[in-house]
């Protein structure tokens, strides 16, 4: 894919919308008015409650074995089975959520720090040598498929939760680094950069105060993606064995640990499974809602 | 001493398909508290003769070394990029052309003034500056300022941003506004409106350079006119001057083009093109065009020289110019 045609994408996709402060109050209410929108958000509620208490909600202890009990199906002490340790399976998901959501959050931190901040220069800087250093770098990155890349970067800094989110903040960058060139380099036509600059912005203060802002909403949507990639990244990992090393409950290991009695007791994969697909969809779904609600076009009648 | 003396200013854009001159040895001065009109077709190089006394011309543009612009005698070519950024705004101020898209949608109306005049210090404080920011808005004809202070641009009209656009261009007090076509985006009556602002919030010390194609806007506004064509200036004058006798014939032709309110009347135009890009012609960049073109229009290129009323005209119908001179060379 050549450079011109990706930017023409970019930018002709791209709504440029006012992220005005008070909009913030609408946001949620008009984010609320979609019935998408109020499913998602409550799902990740629960979620995102379900992982700060876990210790307080999962009825057992995710990593205590009990062999008398291995392949318990779905039951009321165990809603969703036992595995093949007799551990209960509801409440390694519970724990299993916050594996993901701790995954997903630091991997947007990490990788929207770094990549809007590779975008953002190098949008600023369009037409010198150090756009196209940067982009280049990127475009390089690109090359590989990101779940390659992160494999690669796995098997470099050997398996850990720590060096997982350090892989897929790495194949994350590249997205939100084009997204910010290509947000940068429309917003830099506008005419309100260059009456700051007759004004006398400094470069600092023009990026500061009005490129990041008004690239805002486009990034924030993207983020909300980046989080559920982020999250099956993380699984995938998992379940190719260089991602969270046993025992810990995360949604790809439990799968991975499940696949092989899929025949015989397929609560092991099915639940896990369920669990990725719930949380993922949801914040699809929200980011959907997002650009919808931050799109100037938008109606809500 | 001129408050602004712009010397053989050359603006050239350097692309890959060769050299486009787009402002071609300018020279002019703007005396303190003097309003002063840049007039021409679009491309005629108004504008990037403005952005070039702000030094923002944007890439592949240059400044040629020859070029000199001085401000109060302070040659502002050899000043730093952050010298510059120092004199935009506080000494210079720019009111863009379109209001609308000329503020930034996410921050308030009454930040923006405010933040220029944090750029540069002005005030003593905070509250200062706002205080200062409220009374600006209400100069420029906000009602209930106070209240309008915290809006967001997109509860503006484009005749109101036009007015926060010359606010926020007062807010340092400069001592030269450079106003880019101010009421080109507006209707006629908010026009109207727009230039006795301009005149009233220009009657002291501040001197006015307005970019414009509209010669009415001229003769409303200004005591001097610069005409220029294709990067060049055709004639300079006092504003009775134009319109009473305009010597150049690209002049006459373009006050022919300004419509008036006359039932059926068609409204002239000049026949062909300004010549655009590196292929310019040779002589007179007029001549091409010009119906009172003489032979030796094609291989002379007039100079600026005094018209005897005042002005200063480059025409050779109007000055006795030693062309034989060039006139040997082909």
């Amino acid at each position: 894919m050549s450079v011109g045609t990706e930017r023409d994408r970019l930018t002709d996709n791209l709504q440029l919308i006012p992220f005005v402060e008070h909009r913030h109050v609408t946001l949620l209410h008009e984010l609320l008015r979609q019935n998408t929108a109020r499913l998602s958000l409550g799902f990740l509620g629960i979620v995102i409650a379900l992982a700060i208490f876990a210790p307080l909600v999962a009825p057992y202890d995710p990593a205590d074995p009990n062999y008398a009990n291995t392949f318990a199906s779905p039951s009321l002490q165990h809603p969703f089975g036992t595995d093949s340790f007799g551990r209960d399976i509801l409440t390694r998901i519970i724990y299993g959520a916050r594996i993901s959501l701790f995954v997903g959050l630091s991997v947007i931190i990490l990788a929207m720090t770094v990549g809007i901040s590779i975008g953002l220069t190098a949008g600023f800087y369009s037409k010198t040598p150090i756009e196209t250093v940067l982009m280049r770098f990127i475009d390089a990155l690109l090359a590989f498929p990101g779940i390659i890349l992160a494999l690669v970067i796995m098997s470099v800094l050997g398996p850990s939760l720590r060096n997982v989110i350090i892989a897929i903040s790495i194949a994350q960058v590249p997205g939100f680094a084009r997204l910010a060139h290509g947000t940068v380099l429309s917003i830099k036509e506008e005419e309100y950069i260059m009456s700051a600059r007759a004004a006398g912005s400094s470069n600092f203060k023009i990026i500061r105060r009005y490129l990041l802002p008004n690239a805002a909403p486009t990034l924030i949507v993207q983020a909300t993606i980046v989080f559920a990639f982020a999250i099956l990244d993380e699984a995938a990992l998992s379940f190719l064995g260089v991602g969270s090393q046993p025992p810990t409950p995360s949604f790809g290991l439990m799968i991975l640990e499940g696949q092989q009695y899929l025949g015989d007791s397929f609560w092991l994969a099915f639940f896990p499974g369920v669990a990725i697909m719930l949380t993922v969809l949801s914040l699809n779904f929200l980011g959907d809602a997002l650009r919808d609600v931050l799109d100037p076009k938008y109606d809500s009648d | 001493m001129a408050l602004l003396e712009v010397e053989n200013l050359c603006t050239e854009f350097r692309t890959k398909d060769g050299t486009v001159t787009a402002v071609d040895d300018v020279s002019f001065t703007i005396d303190k508290g003097e309003r002063i009109g840049v007039v021409g077709e679009s491309g005629a190089g108004k504008s990037v003769t403005g952005l070039s006394i702000l030094q923002l011309v944007e890439y592949p543009g240059v400044i040629t070394d020859d070029s000199s612009i001085r401000l109060n005698g302070e040659d502002l070519l050899a000043k730093s990029e952050d010298e510059m950024a120092s004199i935009r705004g506080n000494e210079i101020a720019w009111i863009p052309q379109d209001p609308l898209s000329s503020l930034n949608p996410t921050s308030t109306i009454g930040e923006q003034i405010v933040e220029t005049m944090r750029i540069h210090g002005y005030g003593d404080d905070e509250n200062d500056r706002r205080q200062r920011a409220i009374s600006l808005l209400a100069d420029v004809g906000i009602p209930d300022a106070a209240n309008r202070f915290d809006d967001y641009p997109s509860e503006y009209s484009g005749g109101m941003r036009q007015r926060v656009l010359i606010a926020m261009a007062l807010s340092c007090e400069p001592s030269l506004i450079i106003a880019d076509e101010p009421t080109t985006a507006l209707d006629v009556s908010t026009q109207a409106q727009i230039v006795n602002l301009l005149r009233d919030v220009t009657s002291n010390d501040t001197a006015l350079m307005v970019i414009t194609h509209e010669l009415g806007l001229v003769a409303e506004l200004c005591e001097r006119v610069m005409v220029l064509y294709a990067g060049t200036v055709a004639e300079k004058s006092d504003v009775a001057g134009i319109f009473d006798d305009p010597k150049h014939p690209y002049t006459k032709n373009l006050l022919k083009c300004s419509p008036h309110l006359t039932m059926g009347e068609e409204l002239n135009t000049i026949p062909g093109s300004m010549p655009v890009g590196s292929e310019r012609p040779s002589g007179c960049q007029f001549h091409p065009r010009c119906s009172e073109a003489m032979e030796e229009c094609s291989v002379v290129e007039p100079e600026l020289l005094p018209d005897g009323d005042g002005g200063e005209v480059a025409c050779l119908l109007h000055t006795d110019q030693e062309y034989n001179m060039k006139v040997d060379q082909p």
